[in-house]
């Protein structure tokens, strides 16, 4: 006897009609239709996105961005260790970004994460990218900020000389008289040169205004007192030259290393004298372009100070999870430290500030996913949940929940009803709006334990733009890649399972918008990877597959105890099939399992009452009235008896439509094997 | 991405409910409401497409027909000053070229503009001269330049680079009047001249630059400016310091639509008829009310049909409907210039085809501008060498003479006054008193030729056949005028 958990709980009440989502359990070349809503009509899975494109290797991530109102489209696939374009004007898939990190054992799909009109890309291996989508489809990809740390600049200034020496010493033949230096009473002696260090810095910027790390510190250059009097021993010729404005000196500064090709233009930095103030760094000088540059610094410190400061910016290492917050980027479980969470400035999705972080699971636990949810940024590690809020770049983290955790990233999804929905190791959860948390995956508990748990953090989902399904696709049984897609419908709130016609889908992406096209990145051995437009069919191919519906376990209580008497079952047809009523065959199992006894039954499909054929393009039109779908009913009689749960299937013979519309339970609750009621219970 | 996914093919067995109907049309159609984008079309499907009562291209262009007044007839007899002739003025600031100055709204649109000019010095006498005999200190030199909402385009200032390229700026361009004193005609001792304009009676010239640029989006100016540089910035100084005029000249600017602006309203969804809930169907009806106003509408797109912002350059390369060239190298005519405004056409006495006898510099079509509407823009350079009379052994008022023209199908040739250019020998002694003789030499300098036609809206008389470079000689009879060779390309936007 199957437990409770393992039960589809939809109760029969006869007096209510179900739509056949909300009780579907595994759906074959059925979609969905809009008309009348809730309807499964014979359709093929998807078409391909561009005819004929293949490619080489898993499609391993896939993103998009509309800009400009909708009319500037930017679509991105990676497959094998190439990053495609779309360019639907000449139909192909342009590779933009070649010798990328192809590691089919990867552990999460790839990231692609919008912010701020340009998508930021990252595998978790290869440095993170950037990709520009405010124009013209994404022409620009950049590193995403500087994973790299600048070189520090090199300083040419006074170095030697003990104190009161009147003439300083040139260091490579350079010392000029500048306004650097403090000048004070050294002792008891009047106009004095401090002795005193400054050091220098640079910081790469790149076309977007992100920041690179702050070099290390050059090495100190120093100034040894001076003064304006003299000693004895000295020739009085010194003292004579020895001014206060003459003992001010400058510096040659020189920062050799380039940087990163999309450096755009490099800020220098200059401390106040570390001895004699606070030694804080102040941008002196900012050179455009990628060049090494030299300059001489002869500002004093009163001249800099007030002036920009270096953030501490640390490097963007590739990260495995990353989602939009506020404007920020906000990325997570990096190489070494899957369990840390870092956020940028806003709107400067590269600029990671170095006290921009949280670790969100006290117990170290590696994040898993990320999604801006509400007023939050809600963190999904392996084994808790968490909300993050930013306020002035503070960050605080909130605890949700513990045990109850995020398997891929790739399956966070918000829905459009509100929730938020991820995988976790035992099935689907969502957060709600109260930040509660259910499970929302109890009727599928058979098919999740066939998960391959070792491939799950491959899942990946997306929510369809059109309808507002939840997809996701998983790995089942001994399969490495994730061959079966899930639909989640929050308005019935009814799954269904369908087998893609042996495709395995690697990457989702919706694009929402005008188009409101789900895309999926599908692999099937015969045919290679393909990107593939869900729900829709371009062929009538599968005018001859089979399609068929079968149902989840259907039981009077949820934890089937009351026995029923199954006396019939009303079946919702929409009008199909004009030509040639098929025969369909409803299959009733008279127990929970597959493996309980069956018996099949046949009835007509539905016809509409007009003989003449009819297609739309090059076959012949008739004449014809069309006519609003009407649902017509078929009521199939059987009298099962004693039964706690059962399940049904229809099948519709190949080559031709059914489109269920409903179905309605005629059920009688029995106690000793007699009737008790007609109609059946109401919940209890 | 665009369309081109329908939610469930349309079957045979399929029963018509509207849904299943509207499922397949609405994508399609909505998209033609102002939802295009460079996704649904292919790529280079933009040569020169029309957008609405446009063109993707639009143009913005003026001329202004200034004669130079050198001859009217086969005299040496200035005419005096245009009266549309354009004074540069003083002071070294640049100075637009006011009635060529176009402004216009644009989208962020990548523009083309190309100026084209001739300048030169003032006829002032009744018999001669162009202020001959002036002292050394005055040379007026001038600049010429782009300037496109206010900014100077720096590739296109004239005096700065000395690329050999016909079409690249050049160093400074000196309008060098009589050097009494010491007259110069060595190439390459005269430190204001770049191509050979030492010691000269007068001069006329021409510049052609071009700039291709970015706009954003707004208002666009585009003017060709002039200045006079130093050290003869100011004129008339003292009596003594030339004039420059700006006499022929064109502006156009070619506007390569890479966005809309989007001030039009939204196209609306097209006319198609939507089935309803007991509509009586049949082929006809189902081609009437969807497949035609669909087809319609395809065939009929707006440029409010692509979205704001929905194309870009990369989508709309600058491909021309045609361009159409020819070159010839050297050759000579004889004819005699029937004076400006004369009857514009090539007629023996009058003007000659510039032909190395074998080619010419003449560029074939036929076109029917009447059928196919199109503007059309002529380039041309003619490598001048020299205008002589060997019996006027040092006459420096002997002019070549070139022109742009086209010729109808009928053989009758057409010409624009304003096509029409003049150019003078500058290196030869000049001859007064003392100089009663002068040496010739080759003026070898490059004559830049534009013409603006315009069949957009109007159409020419006739189909035409070609157009082509004219040349002929301004002076007595019997001197020749030489070049070395020429090229023409004709460019034809049309949808």
């Amino acid at each position: 006897m199957p437990t409770i958990k393992e039960l589809g709980l939809a109760l029969i009440e006869s007096d209510r009609t179900y739509k056949p989502e909300s009780l579907a359990r595994k759906i074959s070349n059925l979609g969905y239709s809009r008309f009348p809503g809730g309807t499964l009509i014979t359709r093929g899975h998807s078409s391909e996105f561009e005819p004929g494109a293949t490619f080489a290797g898993y499609i391993t991530g896939m993103g998009y961005v509309e800009t400009l109102n909708g009319a500037n489209q930017c679509l991105f696939a990676r497959a094998g260790g190439t990053m495609y374009r779309h360019e639907g004007w000449s139909q192909s898939w342009v590779p933009v970004l070649t010798g990328l990190t192809y590691d089919t054992s990867s552990l999460f799909p790839d990231v692609f994460c919008s912010v701020n009109s340009r998508l930021i890309w990252c595998n978790g291996i290869d440095v993170p990218r950037m990709i520009d989508c405010s124009r013209s489809y994404g022409d620009l990809i950049t590193n995403a900020g500087f994973n790299s740390i600048p070189s520090a600049p090199t300083v040419q200034g006074v170095t030697a000389g003990a104190t009161q020496i009147y003439t300083a010493q040139n260091y490579s033949g350079y010392v000029h008289v500048g306004r650097i230096g403090t000048v004070q009473d050294n002792g008891g002696e009047d106009g004095a040169l401090l002795a005193g260090s400054w050091v220098y810095a640079v910081q790469y910027e790149d076309s977007f205004g992100n920041l690179s790390p702050l070099s290390p510190l050059s090495a100190p250059v120093s100034i040894q007192v001076q003064s304006t009097g003299y000693l004895t021993t000295f020739d009085t010729h010194y003292e004579r030259l020895n001014h206060l404005d003459s003992m001010t000196r400058s510096f040659f500064v020189q920062a050799l290393d380039a940087g990163e090709t999309h450096v755009a233009a490099t800020r220098l930095y200059r401390s106040t004298d570390l001895r004699n103030s606070d030694g804080e760094m102040y941008m002196i000088g900012r050179w455009t372009g990628r060049e090494p540059f030299s300059c001489p610094d002869h500002a004093s410190d009163g001249e800099i100070e007030g002036g920009l400061q270096p953030k501490a910016i640390v490097p963007m290492k590739p990260f495995r999870v990353a989602c939009e917050y506020q404007g920020r980027l906000v990325v997570a479980n990096f190489m070494g430290a899957p369990q840390l969470v870092r956020f940028s400035e806003v709107s400067f999705p590269g600029n990671l500030l170095e006290d921009n972080w949280v670790v969100p699971d006290p117990t170290g636990g590696q994040v898993t996913g990320l999604a801006s949810f509400g007023d939050s940024c809600v963190i999904l590690t392996d084994s808790g949940v968490f909300t993050l809020r930013i306020e002035e770049n503070k960050a605080s983290c909130q605890p949700i929940t513990k045990g109850c955790g995020c398997v891929s990233p790739a399956t966070v999804k918000q829905l459009n009803t509100g929730g938020l929905v991820w995988l976790a190791a035992d099935g689907w959860y969502q957060l709600d709006r109260n930040y509660s948390i259910k499970r929302l995956s109890d009727a599928l508990h058979n098919t999740i334990s066939l998960f391959n748990r070792a491939k799950l953090s491959s899942s990946v989902a997306a929510v369809d733009p059109a309808t507002g399904r939840y997809f996701c696709s998983v790995a089942l049984g001994d399969t490495p890649i994730p061959n079966t897609l899930f639909v989640y419908d929050p308005l019935t709130e009814g799954w269904t399972e369908s087998p893609l016609d042996g495709r395995s889908v690697t990457a989702m992406v919706a694009c929402p918008g005008h188009t409101q096209t789900l895309l999926m990145g599908t692999h099937k051995a015969s045919v290679g990877s393909q990107i593939r437009v869900l729900d829709t069919e371009d062929t009538i191919a599968n005018n001859g597959v089979l399609c068929f519906y079968e149902s989840n376990v259907l039981s009077l209580d949820t934890e089937m105890f009351t026995p029923f008497l199954l006396r019939s079952l009303i079946i919702g047809l929409v009008d199909s099939d004009i030509e040639t009523p098929s025969t369909l065959t409803l299959r009733v199992w008279q127990g929970p399992r597959l493996t309980d006894p069956y018996q099949d039954f046949t009835f007509d499909g539905c016809a509409n009452d007009v003989a003449d054929s009819w297609a739309f393009g090059n076959t012949t039109v008739g004449s014809n009235t069309f006519r609003n779908a009407a649902v017509s009913w078929r009521k199939l009689d059987f009298q099962f008896n004693n039964l706690t749960g059962f399940r049904f299937a229809i099948y519709a013979t190949a080559g031709h439509d059914i489109q269920l519309a409903g179905f309605k339970f005629v059920v009688t609750a029995q106690q000793n094997g007699k009737a008790s009621r007609t109609p059946g219970p109401t919940r209890s | 991405m665009g369309y081109r996914f329908s939610r469930g093919v349309l079957r045979k067995t399929g029963f018509p409910y509207p849904q299943r109907i509207v499922d397949q049309v609405a994508p399609a159609a909505e998209e033609m409401a102002g939802r295009l984008n460079d996704h649904n079309f292919v790529n280079g499907a933009f040569p020169a497409a029309r957008r609405g009562a446009g063109m993707l291209y639009d143009f913005h262009y003026a001329t202004v027909a200034s004669d130079t007044g050198i001859h009217t007839s086969v005299n040496d007899i200035p005419t005096g000053l245009d009266p549309n002739a354009f004074l540069v003025p003083d002071g070294g600031a640049w100075a637009a070229i006011s009635d060529l100055t176009k402004t216009f709204s644009c989208g962020q649109d990548s523009v083309w503009a190309i100026g084209w000019c001739q300048y030169g010095l003032t006829p002032t006498g009744a018999v001669v001269t162009f202020d001959v005999g002036l002292s050394t200190l005055v040379k007026p030199r001038v600049q010429f330049a782009l300037r496109i909402n206010g900014v100077v385009m720096a590739n296109t200032v004239t005096g700065i680079d000395t690329s050999a390229s016909d079409e690249a700026p050049r160093s400074v361009y000196p309008v060098v009047p009589v050097d009494a004193a010491t007259p110069s005609h060595n190439l390459s001792t005269d430190t204001y001249s770049l191509r050979g304009t030492g010691s000269m009676n007068w001069h006329v010239r021409s510049i052609r630059l071009q700039a291709k640029v970015g706009l954003p989006q707004g208002s666009a100016t585009v003017e060709l400016v002039v200045r006079r540089i130093p050290p003869n910035d100011v004129q008339n100084l003292s009596g003594e310091i030339e004039p420059v005029y700006i006499y022929n000249r064109s502006l156009l600017a070619i506007q390569l639509k890479e966005s809309e602006a989007g001030a039009s309203a939204p196209t609306p969804i097209p006319g198609v008829t939507y089935p309803v809930d007991g509509t009586s169907i049949s082929k006809a009806s189902l081609t009437d009310n969807i497949l035609t106003p669909l087809t319609t509408n395809l065939n009929n797109l707006s440029q409010t049909a692509i979205a704001q912002w929905g194309l870009r350059r990369e989508q709309i390369p600058s491909q021309l409907q045609n361009i159409v060239q020819a070159t010839c190298d050297a050759g000579t005519t004889s004819r005699i210039y029937p004076g400006w405004g004369s009857t514009g056409t090539v007629a023996p006495g009058q003007w000659g085809l510039v032909t190395d006898g074998v080619n010419s510099a003449q560029a074939n079509g036929p076109w029917n501008f009447a059928t196919t509407p199109s503007f059309v823009l002529v380039l041309a350079n003619v490598a001048h060498k020299k205008a002589s009379d060997p019996g006027i052994a040092a006459d420096a008022e002997q002019y070549g003479v070139y022109g742009l023209s086209g010729k109808y199908s009928t053989g009758t040739y057409f010409k624009q006054n304003v096509n029409e250019f003049h150019i003078n020998n500058p290196n030869i002694t000049p001859p007064w008193a003392a100089f009663p003789t002068g040496t010739m030499y080759d003026c070898d300098t490059d004559v830049q030729l534009m013409g603006i036609f315009d069949y957009r809206t109007s159409a020419p008389a006739n189909i035409i056949d070609s157009f082509q470079v004219i040349s002929t000689y301004d002076a007595s009879g019997g001197g020749t005028c030489t070049w070395s060779h020429a090229s023409i390309q004709v460019y034809i936007w049309h949808p």
